[in-house]
């Protein structure tokens, strides 16, 4: 059973955030508020979000609401603002990406969910498709960074040993080495990795080896999330004094044919923040329909 | 939400999906009197499943002691704190289920448990209810009691694991009613972790996907019991198949034991999850902790019970238990014993009613020994 997308809210919503076709407009804080506009530069400093090139661009606020439109809602809202720059040069066109969150969520247990960011582009025409995870006839391209993948990146897979330092198990079975059996280096046969079941069944989430900490993603609709096969987006993110920054950049020129073709003139994106200290995770987040990218 | 017929609580009641029974359901039964808690179903488990990093925490199957054992800590207690007290009148639950009870927003009424309520695997063991005063001895219903209550996924008619996951990753099989988290295309959401009301299904902090019994389906496909139910050394347990409600054969029998004699019972039936691990439940323990646990049909199934000696089907079905590895699809009583079929009609076992008795000399002559003789 799928929920019904409540277009009446989703219009509402829509005006309520700046919609594409809208004048851009400037808030209280002189900052954009109805459209990104992206500035040429040289080479974008990817690896770096806190540069300051990035204050060469006009800063967007976008306004995020909860979700509550599909099943299961974020029911309190934590994440209020959201404050976007954009940057292309010749490979790619990169966003950069602010909220304000006074704590750093980057662990993943039972009961501990990462903070996130993704932005979303339509792949067809974007005033025929749903900014809510798109549809069938009209898919969405998304590309998701998380806290947990960034700190895979920065210091290497979590593993049990750096959450629960005093563990002790058995051998686990055919696995190399010994105690406490790193994931990335005890597990490297079929056999032992038959073990960790989700990463037996190639699910991208269970990836031992992450080499950036963003996934490129497709969907048509709720619940229909799926990878790219192809991965050439990057992203880096920095939290610094109670706020993320983050950078997502794809490239310009792709192989990849699932990948966002930015139209002049018709291009727009769309944005989601999770916060992992009040369990956001999947459907339970913050978003913010379309807003116009001006692109240079 | 959509209505669909919930036999254990004698009414219709609402679900996120239409109701769809499979062709026949995996049930099990597991006798309580009969568990000692020596946790060799929990140990066989682990060791073919969740032997793996990341699964130190995950036990498909679990025996815990009963009022104050949990796995995951409170379990049982907390889900029904939140849900509140339901009434039963002529059989039929007057309460709201998880589905019914859900709060603005979800599709389930539950909670998700903290890191710490998975760190003590067995805490309660064999704690009882009370101190044991001086001078008491026991009676037929203690007043200071514990039973062994051993606990896998109960492959619900009706999942909240299922019904709570936004990516559809959760599935019940149409052939035998397993349900399985698709492990390619779970996403570590936990929903399915919060919904489900036995908490039966478990988070993987190294694959960051979540996880659940499996019904171990690849010895089901092969007419083969789980692996639980082969190694329990108590013969607590009979794993089969439960016809559609109305199709019951006498001769099946999970069919015989659940719906036909009512001997045995679902574990929370007011959660509403229409659960398929049947419980026959302890005969010495206070009667109004029972019906909280399995409902209004405990008294008559303790009768049942108790009369099982004078009963030869009811003993026939009964001796099914621990016997043979085939998963027994018919059974029949005849003059000196008891004989289970499989899939195939083949003969699978056959348990004579009185096991031969003998009695050997208190000194063996041959090797000059005094025997013992134990049993």
């Amino acid at each position: 059973m799928r929920s019904k997308p409540m277009f009446g809210t989703l219009l509402l919503l829509t005006a309520l955030s700046g919609c594409p076709s809208g004048e851009p407009q400037t808030g209280s804080s002189g900052k954009l508020t109805g459209e990104v506009r992206a500035t040429t530069i040289g080479e974008i400093p990817l690896s770096d979000p806190l540069s300051l090139a990035w204050n060469g661009t006009p800063e967007t606020s976008v306004m995020l609401l909860p979700q509550t439109v599909a099943y299961p809602n974020l029911i309190k809202q934590s994440v209020k603002e959201l404050r976007v720059r954009a940057l292309a040069d010749a490979q790619f066109l990169a966003v950069r990406l602010e909220w304000n969150d006074p704590s750093l969520d980057e662990k993943l247990e039972v009961d501990k969910f990462t903070d996130g960011v993704a932005v979303e582009v339509p792949l067809g025409d974007p005033d025929k498709t749903n900014p809510m995870m798109g549809d069938p006839a009209n898919p969405v391209f998304i590309l998701h960074w998380k806290a947990a993948w960034q700190r895979d990146v920065d210091r290497g897979r979590a593993d049990v040993q750096d959450y629960h330092p005093g563990f002790i198990s058995d051998r686990p079975p055919f696995v190399s080495g010994g105690h406490p059996y790193p994931i990335s280096e005890a597990f490297e046969t079929d056999n032992a990795r038959r073990y960790l079941p989700g990463t037996a069944a190639g699910n991208p989430v269970s990836k031992i080896f992450r080499k950036w900490p963003v996934e490129e993603l497709q969907a048509e609709g709720f619940g229909s999330l799926a990878d790219h096969t192809y991965q050439d987006s990057q992203g880096k993110g920095v939290w610094k004094d109670g706020k993320w920054t983050v950078v997502l950049a794809l490239p310009r020129q792709s192989p990849d044919r699932a990948n966002p073709m930015f139209v002049p003139g018709k291009a727009v994106m769309g944005f989601a923040v999770w916060d992992g200290a009040n369990q956001n995770v999947g459907g339970r987040k913050h978003w913010a329909p379309f807003v116009k990218v001006v692109l240079p | 939400m959509s209505k669909v017929q919930n036999i254990h609580l004698g009414r219709e009641m609402e679900y996120p999906y239409e109701g769809s029974r499979p062709e026949r359901q995996i049930a099990y039964i597991f006798d309580t009197n009969k568990c000692i808690e020596c946790q060799t179903c929990t140990v066989a488990c682990k060791t073919t499943w969740t032997a793996g990093k990341g699964q130190e925490h995950i036990f498909y199957n679990n025996v815990e002691t009963k009022p104050y054992g949990f796995f995951p800590h409170g379990w049982d207690v907390k889900l029904l704190e939140m849900l509140g007290p339901g009434e039963w009148q002529d059989g039929k639950y007057q309460g709201k289920t998880i589905f019914e009870a859900a709060p603005p927003g979800e599709r389930v009424l539950g909670y998700l448990p903290e890191e710490e309520d998975y760190t003590s695997p067995n805490l309660g063991e064999d704690v009882c209810s009370g101190d044991v005063q001086r001078g008491a001895f026991f009676q037929n219903i203690h007043n200071t009691w514990m039973f062994y209550l051993a606990r896998i996924c109960n492959h619900c008619t009706y999942p909240g694991c299922l019904s709570a996951c936004p990516r559809k990753a959760i599935y019940k099989r149409p052939e035998d009613g397993i349900v399985l988290v698709d492990q390619s295309r779970c996403r570590g959401y936990r929903e399915c972790v919060k919904a489900c009301p036995y908490k039966k299904i478990f988070y993987n902090m190294v694959t960051r996907v979540s996880e659940k019994c499996i019904g171990c389906f690849p010895l089901i496909e092969q007419g083969e019991q789980p692996q639980c139910v082969k190694t329990c050394i108590g013969k607590i347990r009979l794993q089969g198949f439960l016809s559609r409600p109305g199709e019951e054969k006498a001769d099946n029998p999970i069919d015989y034991l659940v719906r036909i004699k009512k001997i045995a019972l679902p574990l929370y039936p007011q959660f509403g999850t229409e659960p398929n691990v049947y419980y026959i439940p302890p005969l010495h323990v206070p009667r109004l902790f029972l019906q909280q646990m399995f409902g209004p049909g405990v008294e008559e199934a303790l009768k049942t019970y108790r009369s099982a000696p004078a009963d030869k089907q009811l003993l026939a079905a009964l001796l099914m238990f621990g016997n043979t590895p085939k998963i027994i699809h018919k059974f029949k009583a005849e003059k000196e014993h008891a004989i289970g079929y499989d899939g195939m009609s083949q003969e699978a076992v056959k348990v004579p009613f009185t096991e031969p008795f003998f009695a050997r000399d208190l000194f063996d002559k041959k090797h000059g020994v005094v025997r013992l003789n134990i049993t």
